[in-house]
């Protein structure tokens, strides 16, 4: 038998029973240190510095598309930002 | 074979990208992601602008386009833009609720690190590899690719880098994307409404989209009845079940139905109250 997914009214249950734990009612960011992927980043940064392009697999901008949104444009990158 | 219980509520989903919002579209993700939550709370009965909840947290907390915005700051523009909305906003989440969430019919929206997905094929931008806003709209067992896979809203997913709208994603990317943002794995999240049968529903429509008429809350399920006050767009109704009444008319629908009504905004009626079914219920008929 494969896994399955919950019942949605047993899935509700365990959902609002964590919900209400006092253990787990932080609305504001807690004090800890944020995750920094520095070998992800390392990499991007290697790929665009050696002037590689996408590695493979990844998508392309083709040829009649939107010029607007160019992935390899390095204004994009400063542009976008975190939100 | 997939097993998959049938969800309530999940029968439409609505997909925006964050490049087609005009303002501040390369910082605007978490704005994006917030005006989809509303429409989804509001069952399609309202249609947000993801300019506007910009312009409001900019006006109100001084946020230029050249930064990102946070949940915190969007759900206040919400409540001031869309009240109540409430997204049960949350830190320090394991993933395990999130998929409770999911499973249960409820919207999921995780802050996550994009860079996670660079080199896969669901990766939208090769060079962005900060904070990044998304929802998870469903989940599902694929016993093909046997594994946990998510329908992923990526506000990036415009139709240039990869296809425009949903996608399904595996679980373990999913969770390791929302994980890798802090230290401790537990990740940032927010939730819509319930489609739980006991959960208190919301009136949905200011007023009848055809008459104009403001809802009325009713003595007893008769349209006839006394009126006991007038309904409000958001107003949250605690209740013991649905029984049917005399025939209503509203937004052009008819029905017969009505919500047996315990407590207004979480103070208790008694006796009950009554309230046609069609002001809680959105365009595809969820309630």
């Amino acid at each position: 038998m494969p896994p399955t997914t919950k019942h949605p009214d047993q899935a509700e249950h365990d959902f609002g029973a964590f919900l209400e734990d006092p253990k787990h009612q932080h609305r504001q960011k807690p004090d800890k240190p944020d995750a920094v992927d520095e070998q992800a980043i390392g990499e991007a940064a290697d790929w665009h510095k050696a002037g590689k392009g996408h590695p493979e697999g990844w998508h392309q901008v083709g040829e009649g598309e939107d010029a607007t949104f160019e992935p390899d444009d390095p204004v994009h990158a400063a542009k976008l930002r975190e939100g | 074979m997939t097993v998959q219980a049938t969800i309530p509520g999940t029968s439409y989903y609505v997909h925006k990208v964050q490049r087609g919002t005009g303002t501040c579209q390369w910082a605007n993700c978490n704005c994006t992601e917030h005006a989809a939550f509303v429409k989804k709370d509001y069952l399609g009965a309202v249609d947000a602008d993801p300019a506007a909840i910009r312009s409001w947290i900019h006006s109100h907390f001084g946020i230029a386009c050249s930064a990102g915005t946070n949940d915190v700051q969007n759900e206040q523009a919400l409540a001031a833009l869309y009240p109540p909305v409430d997204l049960t906003h949350r830190f320090d989440v394991p993933s395990q609720v999130d998929r409770d969430a999911l499973d249960a019919g409820r919207e999921v929206g995780v802050i996550e690190k994009y860079s996670i997905w660079h080199g896969t094929p669901w990766d939208c931008s090769v060079s962005f590899n900060g904070g990044h806003k998304v929802r998870y709209l469903r989940r599902k067992w694929n016993p093909t690719t046997n594994r946990f896979e998510r329908l992923r809203s990526d506000p990036l997913a415009d139709g240039i880098n990869g296809p425009k709208g949903p996608r399904w994603v595996p679980e373990s990317l999913a969770e390791a994307a929302a994980e890798a943002l802090f230290s401790d794995h537990n990740v940032e999240t927010e939730y819509t409404r319930s489609f739980a049968t006991t959960a208190p529903k919301r009136v949905v429509w200011a007023k009848d989209t055809k008459t104009g008429v403001v809802g009325k809350i009713r003595a007893a399920a008769d349209v006839a009845s006394a009126a006991m006050g007038s309904l409000a767009r958001g107003m949250k109704l605690a209740h013991s079940g649905v029984v049917t009444g005399t025939t209503w008319t509203i937004n052009g629908w008819t029905g017969n139905r009505w919500l047996r009504v315990t407590s207004i905004n979480g103070t208790a009626v008694s006796p009950a109250r009554y309230v046609a079914l069609g002001w809680v219920t959105g365009p595809t008929g969820a309630f």
